[in-house]
């Protein structure tokens, strides 16, 4: 066996650039709209109105027990019996956050709950505007707790995506696919893929430590 | 919004019997695989390389490279790789050999941390007295571990009994590729992954419910530093 990168680089713009692209596109997208989105969902589980209180868990348990393989399917061909068709990269973001938004909500509530209710409490008695007080004294100590288990899931969201191409959309994962079905070369392509996946991972480990360090918490390394 | 048929769920669920033993059997094969691996790399780690660094370095490559890329690009390496390397290999064996080589790495950390948990000072004690490095380990300091590992090794089970629907993509006729299949032939897509919802939501449920049990259980367990 003899490996031949030609294959790789005679195709690198127009499969593993636009693809590395589109991979980019719904990760990001899909890793914002899930974390905006657990910011409510989340403070929903804490309501004090139990309908809010069991719709919010309720839906935190489909999303964490249905597997991120089947939402795509759902946003990209289930959608469709509702009327709604959806532009690939648009249903992959779907798919993508509705896998991540229920462990997202979770750690974001672990994160709250782990501030002390003292605190809201010394807050109050030093006049300290509650708007203030969430943003200077709470935040910055619920994302302490919460950014690791955090990450851990958007690095989960980046590696979930690869199933995106599995369903038909063109991302890195389905672009080498399709290569691979034209070639035939899949150690080749495979390999350079893997590297692809590396260095986003890479990228996302060094925002996580620079946020933990701007925190001014020890970083701890997770993957 | 179309019209939903519950015919075609009563009649189409009977064929997925085969697809749910197919998932499980997958997720326990792989689950028993890793758990063994897992287990044996972080002794190499912890015990045996505790003076060869470049062993260490090795576990810690391979440890970082399979928790960064994605499952489904290890499955397709040992489905589509494999055979052009000359190595003959069916699908579900495809499967369980990219499960195993991702999630062996995922359990080498839950291992290696709960050695982390367990003082240094036990190994020497039980040094002083004489017992052996391998009673060591069983009667000392797996019992330890145990409390410590549960909780994350029950949510790894969790994620990983969720992931094997990424074997479909390699013609596995798990729990997906069986929907996929059936997709294919009537034209239902909603009412298919309708019921591929409600078989993942029930196997994953399980161990979600092992989960709160676990950390109720093992949660808030601390090392007690005399």
């Amino acid at each position: 066996m003899n490996l031949d990168f030609s294959v790789v680089f005679d195709n690198f713009a127009d499969y593993f650039v636009r693809g590395t692209i589109n991979t980019i596109i719904i990760v990001g997208a899909s890793m914002l709209i899930s974390l905006v989105l657990a910011i409510p969902f989340g403070l929903m589980r804490e309501s004090r109105f139990f309908p809010i209180r069991w719709f919010s868990g309720a839906f935190s348990w489909i999303t964490r027990a249905i597997p991120a393989m089947v939402f795509l399917y759902f946003a990209y061909y289930g959608l469709v019996f509702f009327g709604v068709s959806l532009n690939p990269i648009v249903a992959a973001i779907v798919g993508m956050t509705l896998s991540g938004v229920g462990y997202n909500m979770e750690f974001f509530r672990s994160g709250l709950k782990a501030v002390d209710i003292g605190q809201y409490d010394a807050c109050k008695s030093l006049g300290i505007s509650y708007g203030h007080t969430i943003k200077k004294v709470v935040l910055p100590q619920a994302l302490r707790v919460a950014i690791p288990p955090l990450f851990s899931n958007l690095n989960l969201i980046l590696k979930g995506s690869s199933l995106a191409g599995v369903v038909g959309i063109s991302e890195l994962t389905g672009l080498s696919n399709k290569l691979i079905s034209f070639t035939y070369r899949p150690i080749e392509i495979l390999l350079v893929t893997a590297v692809i996946y590396l260095v986003l991972n890479s990228i996302l480990i060094t925002i996580e430590k620079a946020m933990l360090k701007r925190l001014d918490y020890p970083t701890v390394s997770n993957v | 919004m179309g019209h939903f048929e519950w015919n075609l769920i009563l009649e189409y669920l009977p064929r997925f019997k085969e697809a749910v033993i197919i998932t499980i059997g997958v997720f326990l094969a792989v689950l028993v695989i890793t758990t063994v691996l897992g287990l044996l790399l972080a002794i190499l780690y912890k015990v045996v390389f505790k003076k060869f660094w470049i062993g260490r370095r090795v576990i810690d490559l391979y440890s970082w490279i399979f928790r960064s890329i994605p499952e489904l690009i290890v499955l397709l390496f040992c489905y589509l790789g494999l055979p052009k390397m000359g190595i003959g290999i069916a699908p579900i064996q495809a499967a369980i050999l990219g499960f195993s080589i991702t999630g062996t790495a995922y359990e080498f950390e839950i291992f290696s941390a709960g050695f982390e948990a367990i003082d240094s000072g036990q190994y020497l004690a039980c040094r002083a007295l004489g017992i052996p490095m391998t009673r060591t380990l069983t009667r000392i300091v797996f019992p330890q571990m145990l409390r410590v590992i549960t909780p994350s090794y029950v949510t790894y089970a969790t994620g990983a009994s969720k992931r094997t629907s990424a074997a479909s993509a390699i013609a596995v006729n798990e729990i997906m590729g069986m929907a996929k299949k059936i997709m294919t032939t009537t034209f239902r897509p909603f009412e298919t992954i309708f019921i591929a919802m409600i078989l993942y939501a029930a196997i994953c449920s399980i161990f979600m419910i092992l989960e709160v049990l676990a950390n109720k259980k093992y949660g808030n367990y601390v090392r007690k530093v005399s």
